[in-house]
């Protein structure tokens, strides 16, 4: 009996102990945590920085702002104060959340709307494919598919509007010198960290109201949630004592106007004509099979046309059309030769040999569908240096539309190169080849992973010098990845680097003279 | 009958971020839902004769669906309830042969196939 007592006790302590251990184990560790901004400079002269799609700041006239004496100003301080008093633990919560910069929030709500929306339209029970519907974004197919040329248009344009649309508010925020409220008034509590930044028009409902329209074309299926979320950064904004309802209208009205620039940019860029047609989709095949080569083709059940074909004739941000062709990688081997025998020997080896390393790293740049694609992912590698160097908004808008021109323009020019060739994948050659990761749905040469990690390290080691040989380390981490992965020959990955150097370099030698340096 | 509960932990994926249940979790690791599972036999036992049929279910505490043209996911809501009937008979005139034929299927469930599946075997028992 004794024994019995004995071991029932050590039971329920065991059981004790494995429901308090239960219980705090399971709190994730975030690898992305983001302190309260406290920028180490205000970049006062942004609003002379060189600007992108605008003219200039003259383009969107912004009225001169109550005088700080006024009675209409003290009105506003005065609901402040009210608002203030009443404060609730949500409002308060949503303090916090906005007080790391908008520019970065912003950036993980974009990524995480790739994320949800990078899903590849089902078929039809018929076999047939349908594609998303930018004007009935609700039905089945979802608009959009998110995929990787998709988010990489998508990432470009919300940050080079957000960039372009703060350089415009720096321009009169420092043009009228109006102080932030809790500057001119004792009463008004800080909660946000107050710089001497001019209030007026509020940053944050720049980039409240540019984002939201950029957004509505983008993820017009998610509104409702981007339009709440606006809502809240410049409600924030408000009751953190950091504007005033009139530096938030005026804020919410230039971003609104700047974005209606890009929206027509967008409607015009090409991307509406990017999936092409029955016709167009077996001319490519034919142009490759006339060419002596094999043609690419879709080795999903039932057989799926290639993603976006069109997509290298969408307009690009620092490139040209001529640019875009001029730059095109040299052909990759042909698939008749030897040399295309030995590259498909190699994958086929690499993935029966593969170490658990290697298919960590295939797995860690998988970046395949559900995730916020390979433009997302060096979104997130930026994120962590913009953080670190304590940027104003605008410089940490700078950096982001720098990083994702550079990665559209690569989007671009790979999917140029590679409905150029229309090569085949490994597995399409050797259907022994037995893929670690999701095949993409397009031709192979060249990779774009390794375009747009090589394009993204060129713009990133320009802006972080100190973290050159990391992004360096990490691309070609990313590149190799696609090999391990069984999808890529190792031409596809040289080739894909190169190109995407050059390509990044287009925006390097604009961000070498555009002002901020 | 049995039943169990199941206390998970975390798992550590080799990527840095992962979409599941509506949200992108900057994160590689991933808070595995409990599980609670029982299952219940009734049967006919006589002589060489055995006839258990049992009803198995599992519960998990949470998690998210599988979307529709997604992976699955480690941490999905897995839930299924499942009938197996077995028929288990020791030959005449043996003591250690046995002739056993089952068939199961999941009836209901969450993130799991609906399976159906049939097994038939002989079980030669040792007595020492």
């Amino acid at each position: 009996m004794r024994t019995i007592d004995v071991s029932s006790r050590l039971l329920a302590a065991a059981l004790a102990a494995a429901l308090a251990g239960g219980a705090c184990s399971k709190d994730i560790t975030g690898l992305e945590s983001l302190p309260t901004l406290n920028p180490g400079s205000s970049d006062a002269r942004a609003g002379e920085w060189r600007m992108i799609l605008l003219s200039g700041p003259g383009q969107f006239p912004v009225a001169p702002p109550a005088e700080v004496g006024s009675d209409a100003y003290r009105a506003e301080i005065a609901a402040i104060k009210t608002a203030q008093a009443g404060i609730t633990a949500a409002q308060r919560e949503a303090i916090d959340y906005w007080s790391v910069g908008g520019v970065l929030r912003w950036n993980q709500i974009l990524r995480e709307l790739v994320a949800r929306y990078n899903l590849p339209p089902a078929p039809r029970d018929n076999d047939t494919h349908v594609f998303p519907d930018a004007n009935n974004p609700f039905a089945d197919p979802a608009f959009p598919f998110a995929n990787p040329p998709y988010a990489a248009r998508a990432y470009s344009y919300v940050t080079v509007a957000q960039f372009e649309a703060l350089k415009v508010a720096w321009a009169y925020k420092y043009q009228y010198n109006r102080p932030s409220p809790s500057r001119v008034d004792g009463g008004v509590q800080a909660m946000m960290t107050v710089t001497d930044l001019p209030a007026y028009p509020s940053e944050d409902a720049v980039l409240s109201g540019v984002t939201t329209e950029i957004l509505r074309l983008l993820f017009p299926a998610a509104i409702e949630e981007i339009t709440r979320k606006a809502g809240e950064e410049r409600e924030a904004a408000l009751l953190s004592g950091r504007a005033t309802a009139s530096d938030i209208a005026a804020g919410l009205a230039l971003g609104r106007a700047v974005a209606a620039v890009f929206v027509a940019r967008a409607g015009a860029d090409g991307m509406g004509a990017a999936v092409g047609n029955a016709a167009q989709w077996q001319a490519l095949a034919a142009a490759a099979a006339a060419r002596g080569e094999t043609p690419w083709k879709s080795l999903e059940t039932p057989g799926r046309p290639p993603m976006l074909p069109n997509f290298g004739q969408v307009r690009a941000w620092m490139m040209t059309p001529a640019d875009v062709v001029k730059e095109r990688p040299t052909a990759p081997p042909s698939t008749s030769s030897a040399k295309m025998q030995q590259e498909v020997a190699e994958v086929k080896q690499t993935v029966q040999d593969l170490t658990r390393e290697q298919m960590a790293i295939a797995y860690k740049w998988n970046d395949g569908a559900g995730t916020p694609t390979p433009p997302g992912h060096w979104n997130a590698i930026a994120t962590e240096y913009v953080r670190d160097a304590r940027f104003s908004e605008v410089r940490a808008a700078r950096a982001f539309a720098l990083v994702n021109m550079a990665m559209h323009d690569a989007a671009v020019g790979c999917w140029e190169a590679k409905f150029a060739y229309f090569n085949p994948r490994p597995s399409q050659l050797d259907p022994n080849i037995k893929t670690v990761i999701g095949l993409p749905n397009f031709p192979s040469y060249t990779s774009g992973h390794s375009t747009f990690s090589a394009a993204a390290t060129e713009v990133l080691s320009y802006l972080f010098p100190g973290g050159a040989s990391n992004f360096a380390a990490m691309r070609d981490e990313a590149g190799i990845s696609r090999m391990y992965g069984g999808i890529h020959y190792r031409s596809d990955i040289e080739a894909g680097k190169e190109h995407g150097k050059r390509i990044g370099g287009y925006t390097v030698a604009f961000a070498r003279q555009d002002g901020a340096n | 009958g049995t039943a169990a509960y199941t206390w998970r932990g975390k798992v550590t994926l080799d990527r840095s971020s992962y979409f599941t249940d509506g949200h992108l979790y900057l994160s590689d690791e991933v808070a595995m839902p409990d599980v609670f599972d029982y299952s219940v036999s009734l049967g006919y036992l006589k002589r060489g004769l055995q006839v258990p049929v049992t009803f198995t279910q599992q519960s998990t505490l949470g998690g998210g669906d599988i979307r529709r043209q997604d992976m699955p996911f480690v941490s999905n809501r897995m839930n299924y309830s499942r009938v197996d009937a077995l028929v288990h008979y020791v030959l005449p005139r043996t003591r250690n042969l046995a002739l056993r034929v089952g068939a199961g299927r999941t009836v209901s469930g969450r993130n799991v196939g609906q399976a159906t599946s049939f097994t038939a075997g002989l079980l030669y028992t040792f007595h020492f």
